[in-house]
């Protein structure tokens, strides 16, 4: 794969793709065994009958079981499917994502004080993002959005692409030590 | 008192945390909207492709970020659909395609014809790998559409074979696989020009790819929306979601200081444990 990856030589292509094929229907295959587990752990909750567990558990399974027919039998674009999927599922979770704005309110209100110089710095970089993000902010002074962008394109840039950098390198070093067998902890061993 | 504000009620927070959104949207005020350098670049460089050109639009989000991001996404192709662009969708989340057929639905591709000016080619399990394989062969890892039918020999996908055929890629992203995903084996590796639809919690995340030139342009959650909405001349979702955001943040604000004048009053309230007071 790392070779196809830095060279055109047609063979080398061919066999990577083949791999890369090959990874793809594995994960095709890994989210029809996480259906089967998912089935597992909530047929024992069913079984077991605590408090409201079972009708959680089978409200999910009735669901689970309903579109996947669905979606098999007609396709996700059949109009049955299309309508769960818009009228259910898509409200549902973008609802729960939503409620974390009121938590996030309630947290801040509560935990956000200011009690060092670290904190303060904190407090206003943040009051400066935020209002430098919405029409408000620039209606109030036309300084918000530019130092919001200073604070933006400088101090987050330098510690994002510090992360970055670190994370890559990580990331080759872990490479290179299971292609060197130095790390064997994916086999089930204890490492080095 | 000090100690009532202190103790109270999370319930009177989140009632105003929803009447600061709820009022702007069903009566908006019209705070001005200011288009950011990385949304115009992107309106520009769309702007500049010639009709009939192919730009590829990813579906990886799930319904948790696509209330952020539809508007930004059906802004966007409203813009393609205006220049007569042939949008070629996919998604790298199980989710994707079907909240693309939302958008496509809530689009000025409604009017146009399928199969011709637009297609959505469904979803490929697989992540980054996934992402590689269908750009170095696009019509084999989609032999069938969204909707089952066969991809091979539709107008829409004349003369593409892999993402180097195409102008243009734009990832409506909220997660992984994601934008850095589609840098790496995508936009980089086969220089194709790349832009995001984004969440806002990742646009920090991603801004080093902007000032890198990795990413052509972004339309950053709402704000990049509302941005967009200006430029192509069609204000909807983005503009009204903009006050809402608006007011919101000040609400959120007023809080934070709200409870930092508590905290300090308390501190130094005489006979109180953390201060003592000022004599």
């Amino acid at each position: 794969m790392i070779l196809g990856f830095f060279f055109t030589y047609k063979p080398l292509a061919q066999a990577s793709q083949t791999v890369q094929n090959w990874g793809v229907l594995v994960s095709a295959f890994a989210l029809g065994m996480a259906s089967v587990n998912l089935i597992r752990v909530h047929l024992r909750r069913i079984s077991k009958g605590q408090e409201l567990d079972w009708l959680y558990s089978g409200a999910l399974l009735v669901a689970l079981a309903g579109m996947a027919a669905l979606g098999i039998a007609k396709g996700p674009s059949n109009k049955t499917y299309t309508f769960w999927f818009d009228a259910l599922f898509t409200p549902g979770q973008a609802t729960v994502y939503a409620m974390t704005g009121f938590y996030i309110a309630s947290a801040a209100f509560r935990a956000f004080r200011i009690r060092n110089i670290e904190s303060a710095i904190l407090l206003i970089s943040a009051a400066f993002v935020m209002l430098g993000n919405v029409s408000v902010g620039e209606a109030l002074w036309k300084g918000f959005p530019t130092y919001g962008k200073w604070l933006m394109d400088v101090p987050n840039l330098a510690g994002q692409r510090g992360m970055m950098i670190g994370a890559g390198i990580g990331g080759i070093a872990g490479g290179l030590r299971v292609l060197l067998g130095i790390e064997k902890s994916y086999l089930g061993g204890s490492g080095s | 008192m000090l100690q009532k504000l202190e103790k109270m009620d999370r319930r009177i927070i989140y009632l105003v945390v929803f009447l600061s959104l709820a009022i702007p949207l069903i009566w908006p005020i019209g705070l001005p909207i200011s288009v950011g350098p990385e949304t115009a670049s992107l309106y520009k460089f769309i702007d500049s492709l010639p009709a009939r050109t192919p730009v590829v639009i990813s579906f990886d989000t799930s319904p948790g970020g696509y209330g952020e991001l539809s508007s930004g996404a059906i802004a966007l192709l409203n813009h393609l659909a205006k220049k007569d662009l042939r949008c070629i969708g996919m998604g790298f989340f199980d989710t994707g395609p079907s909240l693309m057929q939302s958008a496509l639905a809530n689009s000025l591709y409604k009017g146009k014809t399928y199969g011709t000016d637009y297609v959505n080619l469904g979803y490929v399990s697989g992540g980054e790998n996934a992402i590689s394989a269908v750009a170095k062969d696009i019509i084999a890892k989609f032999p069938k559409d969204f909707t089952g039918k066969s991809t091979s020999g539709i107008p829409v996908m004349q003369g593409i074979t892999t993402m180097k055929d195409v102008s243009l890629i734009v990832t409506v992203s909220s997660g992984t696989p994601g934008v850095a995903e589609w840098i790496r084996q995508v936009g980089d590796p086969m220089k194709v020009p790349m832009a995001t639809v984004l969440v806002a919690v990742n646009i920090p995340n991603m801004t080093p790819y902007l000032n890198a030139k990795q990413l052509y342009g972004m339309i950053p959650s709402m704000k990049g929306a509302a941005g967009y909405e200006a430029l192509i001349g069609m204000k909807a979702l983005g503009t009204s979601g903009m006050d809402a955001q608006s007011i919101s943040h000040l609400a959120i604000l007023f809080f934070v200081i709200l409870g930092n004048v508590i905290s300090y009053a308390s501190r130094n309230k005489p006979g109180s444990a953390k201060g003592g007071g000022r004599q």
